[in-house]
């Protein structure tokens, strides 16, 4: 069975975050495809997200999750399905041998160039580069919220690693398309 | 002369805006009179002899300071106070001019004003508040404020340039922060509410817990009744819909009201049963011969209270997300799993909540994100319990669009 995992979402939940897993989950139910979502987050999980965070979460929660880098590192190296967003992404990320640049604090909506197309989002952040950051299915970005409901070529792309074959349903697509045409991009 | 230009030209732009625009509600009055006067502010809250009260933090601040100013009235102040849609810097500027004379002056004894918890940091340099009431913080707002953190430091500020303070002794977020303060006063929950699954939920907070007894304490909650005690005192008070937010609301206010006034019980008890049933912040308005019940969220926690409010399914039913909204992100914190079918989705986000609510299962008549087409498609369809929740650009746009008052 396809098992999805996030990094307590109770916590780790700070802008909607876990809103990509209702995403991922939504698409498979959809296809009536079996899997099960949990919070104990392993090596051979499908996915795993671990959503953005109070200060207060990170700092708290920093132990464990600098315990889930060699885990983590190996998902990197072989672009496992992943999804780091917010502090958890910026805390991480340096451990992983992703190179960080940051400067001035921007808070605004963000459209960045990726290998998949724009990808849109809300930025709050001092970090520069890069907003988002992939290789193969892992992900890194400061775009919160539900990054996978608003990109849908996103969540097409993770839900086909997990044994998605169909096609998104329209509003799925039509949606996050009008929510871009409306969207003033800083 | 600054200031009698000032409110007259303030007031001349506010008449004719109120001709122009049905429903009125802009800042423009404001944003002239604070030009051409910028001590207009100061100058109004001067003149009344009992100072200022401030109600800030991240919710509760309108339900608190509508019982303040209530309490306060009964006991014969005269009170002056802000509308609760128009609490940053602008809106004071256009209550005065709504109230004050054409010198700047209010007639009033005491001035209680809900603030911003962001603008009034700003504010509190100047006005230098008598007393400053403290609700809570939340993770809410974060495109604004970045984090809890950065909101308990705004409120250390409105504090530390405060005579004296009010806080709610259940949220770690403010004890720490402020208990220093050489004048702290608390109010809070029994330890046996405390321990209710329905105790209010505060920003994330793993520091210590500061044992702080609450000055005016909420002992009993009841469907209809809460029970407040404080020293020499304690009583039951008619009061029904709000649950633990409105009890917590009702210690904050008798908190403070306890410092300003000698309370005399029997009279807060009468005060108290006059004052509307909670439900949220909701309403009944009479909209084309037709009762429409209005519901205002705010954030996460009071559009969660507004959707437990609603009750079974609501005919017609339209959902307004505004421009307010800033990101809308967060309406995928809210949980709308009870809810089966929304009529209209509206509002400028009004995709972004369309989107989060078919996720979650909802059926969506329509979305459309225009408030006069949305408003008008929604007054077509038939249904016995037609309700509009909407955020608070949404409702301003929609009662300008149908020229309610407010």
């Amino acid at each position: 069975m396809i098992k999805i995992s996030s990094f307590r979402p109770e916590h780790f939940n700070n802008n909607g975050d876990q809103g990509n897993i209702e995403a991922l989950s939504y698409s498979l139910n959809a296809q009536q495809i079996e899997h099960q979502v949990v919070d104990q987050i392993a090596q051979e999980d499908d996915f795993v997200l671990i959503g953005d965070a109070s200060i207060a979460a990170i700092n708290h929660y920093e132990g464990e999750l600098l315990d889930l880098v060699q885990l983590l590192t190996s998902r990197l190296a072989s672009g496992r399905a992943t999804l780091l967003i917010g502090r958890s992404y910026e805390l991480l990320a340096p451990q992983l041998g992703i190179e960080l640049q940051f400067g001035s604090r921007r808070s605004e909506f963000m459209k960045v160039s990726t290998e998949f197309g724009d990808v849109i989002g809300y930025h709050n952040s001092e970090l520069v580069e890069p907003r988002f950051f992939s290789n193969g299915n892992f992900f890194g970005t400061t775009l919160f919220g539900p990054v996978l409901a608003k990109n849908p070529q996103l969540l097409k792309r993770l839900a086909s690693v997990l044994s998605y074959e169909g096609e998104l349903q329209q509003w799925q697509l039509d949606f996050p398309a009008e929510i871009a045409a409306r969207t003033t991009f800083g | 002369m600054r200031t009698f230009l000032a409110m007259l030209l303030g007031k001349l732009a506010r008449r004719a805006l109120r001709v122009v625009r049905r429903g009125g509600g802009s800042a423009l009055p404001g944003t002239i009179a604070r030009i051409i006067q910028p001590k207009l502010l100061e100058q109004a809250v001067a003149s009344a002899p009992l100072g200022l009260v401030v109600v800030s933090g991240s919710a509760g601040k309108s339900s608190t300071t509508k019982i303040l100013v209530e309490l306060l009235r009964g006991h014969g102040l005269k009170v002056f106070t802000n509308p609760s849609t128009a609490n940053i810097r602008q809106g004071f500027f256009a209550s005065v001019l709504q109230f004050g004379d054409l010198r700047g002056r209010i007639d009033a004894d005491i001035v209680v004003f809900e603030w911003d918890e962001g603008h009034g940091a700003a504010l509190s340099n100047e006005l230098r508040p008598r007393l400053a009431v403290f609700t809570n913080v939340l993770s809410d707002q974060l495109d604004r404020f970045v984090d809890p953190v950065f909101v308990a430091e705004k409120l250390l500020e409105i504090a530390n340039n405060s005579e004296s303070i009010v806080l709610n002794a259940g949220d770690k977020n403010l004890t720490q922060a402020l208990s220093n303060h050489a004048k702290t006063f608390t109010f809070g929950l029994s330890e046996a509410l405390l321990a209710s699954p329905k105790a209010p939920v505060y920003a994330l907070n793993f520091g210590p817990e500061l044992a702080l007894s609450p000055d005016c304490k909420v002992t009993s909650i009841s469907d209809s009744s809460i029970e407040l005690s404080s020293s020499g005192w304690s009583a039951q008070f008619e009061q029904s819909g709000g649950g633990f937010s409105q009890a917590l609301n009702m210690a904050a206010a008798f908190a403070a009201a306890n410092q300003l006034v000698d309370l005399a019980i029997p009279k807060c008890q009468s005060i108290v049963a006059s004052l509307p049933p909670v439900f949220a912040r909701d309403e009944l308005a009479q909209i084309r011969e037709r009762a429409v019940r209005l519901m205002l969220v705010q954030n996460p926690t009071s559009f969660q209270l507004n959707l437990s409010a609603l009750g079974e399914s609501k005919t017609p039913l339209m959902i307004m997300a505004g421009r307010d909204i800033h990101d809308p992100s967060w309406l995928w914190t809210v949980d709308f799993t009870g809810m089966t079918r929304v009529d209209i989705v509206a509002g400028f986000n009004a995709y972004d909540l369309a989107l989060r609510l078919k996720y979650q299962g909802v059926e969506i008549g329509a979305v459309i994100p225009e408030i006069d087409k949305s408003v008008e498609e929604f007054l077509g369809l038939p249904g016995d319990s037609p309700t509009i929740m909407f955020s608070a650009d949404a409702m301003r746009r929609t009662r300008r669009y149908l020229g309610l008052a407010k």
